[in-house]
């Protein structure tokens, strides 16, 4: 009986010391937690590949090869890094405004559909000119998808995660709609949008490989948004409304402006990550333009803690993993069925640390980090 | 926070930076290795290469195939697959395929496998066509193949089926068997591709029996089972006493919903019957595993010519009609005998694409 009550005493400052130590080293801990978490999600797939007679340790071999072994590889990695970037960066910045968006994926497909109307049919112009234009249409077309949502929710107070879920099934068959009809080439048989002009298309920045313009572009997008959330007082207001929306107001924010401002950016990122992407490498839209860019960048964003330096990093980091998972059936034989489930198993583990790290700061700092 | 997540950035950039630098020179040294052996290939495709740097009396070729669903479809994939496994015991092939690629992905897959130096690249899709045609520019080295018809450079060949014939004999049963006179075909999509195969199938019937009429509903993907089961049951609801399934891996909804209706059924791409052997009356099949084989053959044999492409039907039997069930009369059979004479003579003429028979009247 004494022991077990004498147990607990000495450890009341050792976990006074924990807590100190935690708060002191949150960012460390939280990024400890998601390494953790796309390892356990490695190990689970390590016991199903096992289970499917697959060498695990080849495989995965595989899944670092992928990106590194040569250099189209390593193109390849960087060009997939692109739309996955614009569409984490989209879910970043709607959260820090205080609004989930989950949106991305139609908005990032309503922006090629900008893209390819301006990069496709209008001609004569000169590339400078015509690339700059059609990604401006592609961040119209992204921003007025992500406002169809956003204002639903500021007029009707509807629940803006199912409209922007809602607006993506919408925006997949719309432009299934128009790649079987308006905006498919009278002589393709086949269902495809018309190709962009060769004046709209981004220029490859690392020969034999896809790596193109949108990259370096993408790279200062990030230095953008961080100014703008970070530095200027709109981005000050977009977070602080994200942070409490009834202080925000209180303190006298134009709530309804800056939610705009945060529809905007979100969408119009999106949007322009799906602009890159058409002018980048596919040059048309097809059935399954995007690959899920727009669902992926949720993991990623809440791997990169919602901050545009953790996000480059998670977004390379999913970037690798989705183009080892290729090499991996290619060069291990991995079933296309399991690496699905292996991608699923790493967005869902790395979205439940993010749980688990909000819960912990919570706990540790009494707030939100 | 921001102090750590720089320094990891930096950590990060200088490990990239680090794993670049010995992968660099990889690419230029796995063509090189590949160089000696591949240009006799490429140079005299109608000798046997002598290998002059390799010691092993026979090339070993390697051979990647690129599928749109995966290798277990029952259907157009699988027979790729199974042929891919047959030829490398045959030919002694180093083999790799990559399935479930994605329109917007197969670029990135065609790429990758020409840069590891795989000597023949089949992509087994005809939606992949204009990215092969694209990436085989890019790769004047290596050969692609192509389940399609467009073959627009010289290392690349389409090979196809008419995709019309094996309707054709369908239709020659469809129409005798029907006792409503309505038969109904569930396909992918409208496109020409779709219009020939309807079009070919219901002239074939219209020509053993006038009173006959067609039904065409598509479901608009390849892997949807249920809703091609609900076009079929509503089909069969609306009188149809034939169902026939080409949509990919719907065809076996449909044979689903013949089954729950207790109606006959004809499959597709592979004998269908095992489904439903009662009410299954035949499949047309095309032998589209033969692609494969004709374009490595052509590859080891150097008999093929690139840059074109070739188109097989019921004259190559590559696309014949699976073995009946018991409900097929006899009259039947000589019927479809007769029609099959009649392509081996050439005198059926391919049927309009651009709009339904029926309604061009």
């Amino acid at each position: 009986m004494s022991e077990i009550t004498a147990t607990p005493k000495p450890s009341a400052p050792f976990k006074e010391q924990l807590i100190q130590f935690a708060r002191k080293n949150m960012g460390l801990i939280s990024v400890l937690i998601s390494i953790l978490a796309i390892l356990f999600a490695l190990l689970i797939g390590a016991i199903l590949m096992a289970l499917a007679d697959i060498n695990p340790w080849e495989a995965y071999s595989y899944l670092i090869k992928g990106s590194f072994r040569n250099r189209y590889g390593f193109g390849e990695t960087l060009t997939r890094f692109v739309p996955l970037l614009f569409s984490s960066l989209s879910f970043a910045v709607a959260h820090k405004s205080g609004f989930f968006n989950v949106g991305a994926e139609g908005q990032l497909l309503m922006g090629a559909v900008g893209a390819v109307l301006v990069g496709a049919y209008i001609q004569g112009l000169p590339p400078v000119v015509h690339v700059t234009l059609a990604i401006l249409a592609g961040i119209l077309f992204g921003a007025v998808w992500a406002g169809i949502a956003g204002l639903l929710k500021l007029i009707f107070g509807s629940n803006e995660l199912i409209n922007t879920m809602m607006m993506n099934y919408i925006a997949i068959l719309f432009v299934e709609f128009l790649i079987h009809g308006p905006l498919k080439p009278a002589d393709s048989y086949l269902y495809v949008s018309a190709a962009v002009l060769p004046s709209a298309r981004l220029p490859i920045i690392l020969s034999k490989t896809p790596l193109h313009l949108g990259f370096i572009i993408s790279l200062l997008v990030v230095a953008g948004v961080f100014y703008l959330m970070y530095r200027t007082p709109i981005g000050y207001q977009m977070r602080t409304v994200g942070a409490n929306i009834r202080a925000a107001s209180y303190a006298g924010i134009n709530i309804v402006g800056v939610t705009i401002a945060a529809l905007v950016t979100t969408g119009g990122l999106a949007g322009m990550g799906g602009a890159i992407e058409l002018m980048g490498t596919q040059f048309k839209i097809v059935n399954g333009f995007s690959s899920g860019f727009g669902y992926d960048g949720i993991g990623v964003a809440v791997m990169g803690r919602y901050h545009p330096v953790g996000i480059v990093l998670s977004t390379l980091l999913f970037a690798i993993i989705r183009v080892g998972t290729g090499a991996m059936q290619r060069g291990a034989g991995v079933p296309f069925p399991l690496l699905n489930v292996l991608q699923g198993l790493i967005i869902i583990f790395v979205i439940a640390s993010g749980y688990l790290t909000n819960k912990l700061t919570e706990t540790v700092i009494g707030g939100r980090a | 926070m921001k102090k750590l997540s720089f320094v990891l950035l930096v950590a990060l950039l200088v490990g990239i930076l680090a794993a670049c630098a010995p992968a660099t020179p990889a690419p230029t040294e796995a063509p090189k290795v590949e160089e000696p052996t591949q240009a006799p290939a490429a140079a005299e495709p109608t000798k046997a290469p002598e290998p002059t740097a390799v010691p092993t009396e026979a090339k070993q070729y390697r051979v990647a195939l690129i599928l749109n669903t995966t290798i277990k479809d029952g259907g157009y994939a699988q027979a790729a697959y199974e042929k891919l496994m047959e030829l490398k015991e045959k030919y002694n092939l180093e083999v790799s395929y990559q399935e479930s690629v994605g329109d917007a992905n197969v670029k990135d897959v065609l790429r990758n496998y020409a840069a590891e130096g795989y000597d023949l690249v089949y992509a087994h899709e005809l939606y992949f066509q204009d990215a092969v045609n694209e990436v085989a520019a890019e790769f004047p080295d290596v050969k692609f193949g192509i389940s399609g018809n467009k073959a627009e450079q010289p290392n690349v060949v389409a090979i196809d089926t008419t995709n019309w014939q094996g309707q054709y004999l369908a239709g020659i049963v469809a129409g005798m068997m029907t006792k409503t006179n309505k038969v109904a075909m569930i396909t992918v999509s409208q496109s020409p591709v779709a219009l020939r195969m309807v079009n070919g199938m219901y002239s074939a019937a219209k020509s053993v029996n006038p009173d006959v009429e067609f039904v065409h509903l598509f479901t608009g993907s390849f892997d949807d089972v249920v809703k091609a089961k609900e076009m079929a049951t509503t089909a069969i609801k609306g009188g149809a006493d034939i169902v026939y399934g080409n949509c990919g891996m719907g065809t076996t909804g449909v044979i689903e919903a013949a089954k729950e209706n207790n109606t006959m059924a004809i499959g597709s791409v592979v004998d269908r019957n095992p489904l439903a052997p009662d009410l299954v009356l035949t499949s047309n099949m095309n032998d589209n595993g033969k692609y494969l084989e004709i374009a490595v053959e052509g590859l080891i044999n150097g008999d093929l010519e690139w840059g074109k492409a070739y188109v097989f039907g019921v004259k190559e039997g590559l696309e014949k009609l699976a073995p009946y069930n018991k409900l097929v009369t006899q009259e039947v059979k000589d019927a479809v005998e007769k029609a099959i004479q009649d392509f081996k003579d050439g005198k059926i003429e391919p049927p309009a694409n651009d709009a339904y028979l029926w309604e061009k009247k």
